[in-house]
């Protein structure tokens, strides 16, 4: 392609104007982007200068430690789920992963597996969920709310039925020395969400696979017409959630040495609503780790600050709710000042 | 016989362009007037002004005597004015009594009952004078039914006057036949209709007199019965021998595509469909809609999956497309015809938006190169001359015009051997729409080959070195040289007898 001009003055002014608007242009860009993951920011800040203000004990380190262990669970699970709700899905079925995660690393541990295996077979399992809700949403064109709301339900009964309603304790013991794994007062599984937090930044954000989630999440028509394996990008999507809600699984089990079916009931909507915090729109397209980790951290703040004022733990449901329409709504207004 | 409707030089403009100008119209009870004209001619603006959806700029509207004004579409509908759109309005999951009834359920203290609704619904037929299945669940009828549900439900508003806007552009014959039949009863019963199509042999059966615009103006008001079709057509594209033609030579060499019996089933299929690009020649493809000729578009582009015939791609055997990727594999690059629905991905950036083509090209190890990605877009922008702040903006914050250019540019970059564009000027200003033809035979004359499939006569005229017109699914003209000009175009397309041997 060549880069004459092709015709009068209007054009050529119009490429004049571009030039000299290249600085502030970028200036303006980067302050839309700043303005857009400060939404979440700034809305952190306030819940945690209240709580400061409020409480005598929760900028204290070792309650920054409890707050930051907290949501690690969440968080992890809350990292799958941005990729599936920015490619334009929905996955509910991580509530019922991460019970049946929970379970089957007991189960599998006390089996004799050793770790590796042990958590490579859950692993499997989760991934394999993520999958199968993938294909029917594909292939049998199924919504994913409602597929991944069936997949919740025979995942989370399927952990009810093999432990039979009991709790499993964890009696490989060398299994159960991850629950003793720790940096000081910091334990094992945060670094990992921390580590996987950076990954999965850096992957939706600079990789062509980050690109293609978004595109797909932006026009799943324009998406296959650009030639890009839609299929292919889904299925990877909900198989990366599955795996990531079965991790969280196991570090449930790690955190309780313990396999129970009745932990996690509430991951599904509460990581959805992390994310959401973060800026993401359920039709898809927008959001991303970074704000995802900020709703993550809004939400075990919220709790953490709340139980240290002894407010009732009802009470924090309520709270809950209506900081996430408040903070949506900081969202859209960040977002509409940025323009 | 009583005039019905009376618009008095009305005019309209949209910013700079003006739509309509001082364009006079006239409907009697009884009678069928239809409007005729190019796209763009200003056909559907005259419509919208009629049935409330726009306000003219001057000019005043005489229904039943009397000077309207219409704020909205609801004030022309109590004016007894029906728009029966393209879209039809009609719920597929009710039954038929049940959109008939719509909006005025029968209740009786909130409550209704099936046979209270098919109560309503048979006497709002019989007020229509029309026979409907009332108990059919209206998604099983095919499209004329429907067209009937919407001009019955007019009828019970007692219209007087009915607006059918391209009506029998997906109808089969027989059901369009069954129109006319309908029309003709309507109009024995003194309601006035107006019929707006692109089919000469029908506007010229069915009307009592056709009005037909060009470029805003009223360019003939002429009896329906009287004119030739040669007459309609000089008067849609006027008598100027459109644009002067820089002689080419004819283009020689193999060909980079050749298509031989492309048969696509179904809605606005296509039959037996052979033809050759060459390099470095624009073909364009003409037809109205329904033709098919954006069918054979969305085959080239991988759209379609049940097509059979026989593709050749560089003098290589291949497989028809069957999906986007496909086709570029054979370096196809398809522009679709709408930017919004299958075109730009509305939360990118430009430069995101263009590099998805190139993802392969921008990246290593699965990281995105973002130098080349910049680089890649401002060179668009640069080329284009878009009014971008820059790549970094995101795509729909541009005018329609600059969007459609990014659309156009990213395709241009990505086509190794054929361009296939349909309408890729289609709700641009001029100046884009220069600029996207330029660049499209510039394309071309670098030795590739574009195929621009188009239902904007001009266009197709201006940058083609041939145009196939395509009608019912079939090529019914290959026009090149002296025989290329708008008016054998729109006669071919139109179905005018004795103009240019099928291919």
């Amino acid at each position: 392609m060549t880069s004459e001009p092709i015709s009068g003055g209007v054009d050529i002014m119009a490429g004049d104007d571009l030039a000299r608007q290249q600085p502030s242009a970028r200036r303006r860009t980067v302050r839309g982007l700043l303005v857009r993951s400060l939404g979440i920011g700034l809305f952190l800040a306030v819940v945690l200068v209240y709580f400061a203000l409020s409480t005598s004990n929760f900028l204290t380190p070792s309650n920054i430690a409890d707050i930051l262990s907290g949501v690690a669970v969440l968080g992890i699970v809350a990292i799958g789920q941005t990729g599936v709700i920015v490619s334009g899905g929905f996955d509910l079925s991580v509530a019922g992963v991460l019970p049946l995660a929970c379970v089957l690393f007991v189960q599998f541990s006390n089996g004799g597996a050793s770790l590796p295996v042990a958590l490579i077979e859950t692993l499997a399992i989760g991934a394999g969920v993520g999958i199968v809700n993938a294909v029917l949403i594909v292939n049998a064109g199924i919504n994913p709310l409602i597929v991944t709301l069936a997949s919740m339900s025979v995942a989370g009964g399927a952990a009810y039925t093999i432990t039979n309603g009991t709790t499993l304790a964890l009696t490989n013991v060398a299994n159960g020395d991850l629950g003793n794994l720790a940096v000081g007062s910091l334990p094992w599984y945060l670094f990992v969400f921390i580590a996987l937090a950076v990954v999965a930044a850096v992957i939706m954000r600079f990789t062509v696979f980050g690109r293609i989630i978004y595109a797909l999440g932006g026009s799943r028509e324009a998406s296959v017409l650009a030639g890009i394996r839609v299929n292919l990008v889904i299925t990877v999507v909900y198989a990366v959630s599955g795996l990531l809600a079965a991790f969280a699984g196991v570090v449930t089990a790690s955190q309780i040495l313990a396999g129970s079916a009745g932990v996690g009931s509430t991951t599904a909507l509460t990581s959805v609503a992390a994310v959401v915090l973060g800026g993401a729109a359920l039709s898809g397209g927008s959001g991303g780790i970074i704000g995802t980790v900020g709703g993550v951290l809004v939400l075990g703040c919220l709790s953490n600050g709340l139980a240290l004022m002894q407010v009732q733990s009802f009470y924090v449901q309520i709270i809950t709710g209506v900081a996430l329409i408040v903070a949506v709504m900081f969202s859209r207004l960040s977002q509409i000042l940025s323009r | 016989m009583e005039k019905l409707l009376v618009a008095d030089r009305i005019s309209k403009s949209f910013g700079p362009t003006r739509a309509l100008h001082d364009v006079n119209f006239e409907l009697c009870g009884g009678e069928v007037v239809s409007v005729l004209g190019e796209n763009g001619a200003g056909k559907s603006t005259l419509i919208k002004i009629i049935s409330g959806v726009l306000a003219p700029d001057s000019g005043t509207l005489v229904i039943g005597g009397k000077p309207r004004r219409f704020a909205r579409p609801r004030d022309a509908i109590a004016a007894g004015i029906a728009y029966i759109p393209q879209e039809l309005a009609v719920v597929g999951s009710l039954t038929v009594a049940e959109n008939l009834v719509l909006g005025s359920w029968p209740s009786r203290l909130g409550m209704t009952t099936p046979r209270a609704i098919i109560r309503r619904a048979s006497e709002i037929c019989e007020r229509a004078q029309i026979d409907l299945p009332l108990r059919q669940q209206a998604s099983t009828l095919r499209l004329g039914d429907l067209q009937e549900i919407e001009i019955t439900r007019a009828l019970a508003r007692d219209a007087r006057v009915i607006l059918l806007d391209e009506p029998t552009a997906a109808l089969s014959e027989a059901e369009s036949s069954h129109l006319f039949s309908l029309i003709r009863s309507l109009t024995a019963r003194g309601v006035g209709v107006i019929f707006v199509s692109h089919r000469l042999e029908e506007v010229a059966g069915i009307s009592d007199r056709v009005c037909v615009l060009r470029n805003g103006r009223t360019a003939a008001v002429v009896d329906g019965g009287s004119a030739s079709h040669a007459d309609l057509v000089r008067y849609m594209v006027g008598d100027a021998p459109a644009v002067e033609r820089k002689p080419r030579p004819p283009v020689q060499g193999p060909p980079v595509l050749s298509l031989r019996g492309l048969s696509v089933p179904g809605h606005a299929g296509v039959t037996g469909i052979s033809l050759d690009v060459r390099p470095g020649e624009v073909v364009g493809v003409y037809g109205i809609r329904g033709s098919g000729a954006a069918t054979l578009a969305e085959c080239l582009g991988g759209e379609l999956r049940h097509q059979s015939g026989e593709l050749e791609v560089g003098g290589q055997t291949a497989a028809l497309p069957r999906s986007p990727r496909a086709a570029a594999r054979l370096g196809i690059a398809y522009i679709p015809p709408d930017r919004k629905r299958g075109g730009l991905f509305p939360n990118l950036s430009i430069g995101a938006n263009l590099g998805l083509a190139h993802l392969r090209a921008d990246s290593a190890g699965g990281f995105l190169l973002a130098g080349r990605e910049r680089a890649r877009a401002q060179a668009v922008l640069r080329d284009f001359h878009v009014a971008a702040r820059s790549e970094n903006q995101n795509a729909m914050t541009l005018s329609g015009g600059n969007q459609q250019k990014i659309l156009v540019g990213g395709r241009l970059q990505s086509a190794r051997r054929l361009l296939v564009a349909q309408e890729p000027t289609r709700g641009v200003d001029i100046g884009a729409r220069r600029e996207i033809h330029q660049h499209i035979r510039r394309f071309a004359e670098a030795g590739s080959a574009a195929l621009l499939v188009t239902s904007d006569v001009e266009e197709a005229v201006d940058i083609s070195d041939r145009v196939l017109v395509i009608r019912n699914g079939r090529l019914v003209a290959e026009l090149a040289g002296d025989r290329l000009s708008q008016s054998s175009v729109v006669a071919a397309a139109a179905g005018e007898q004795g103009t240019g041997a099928a291919a």
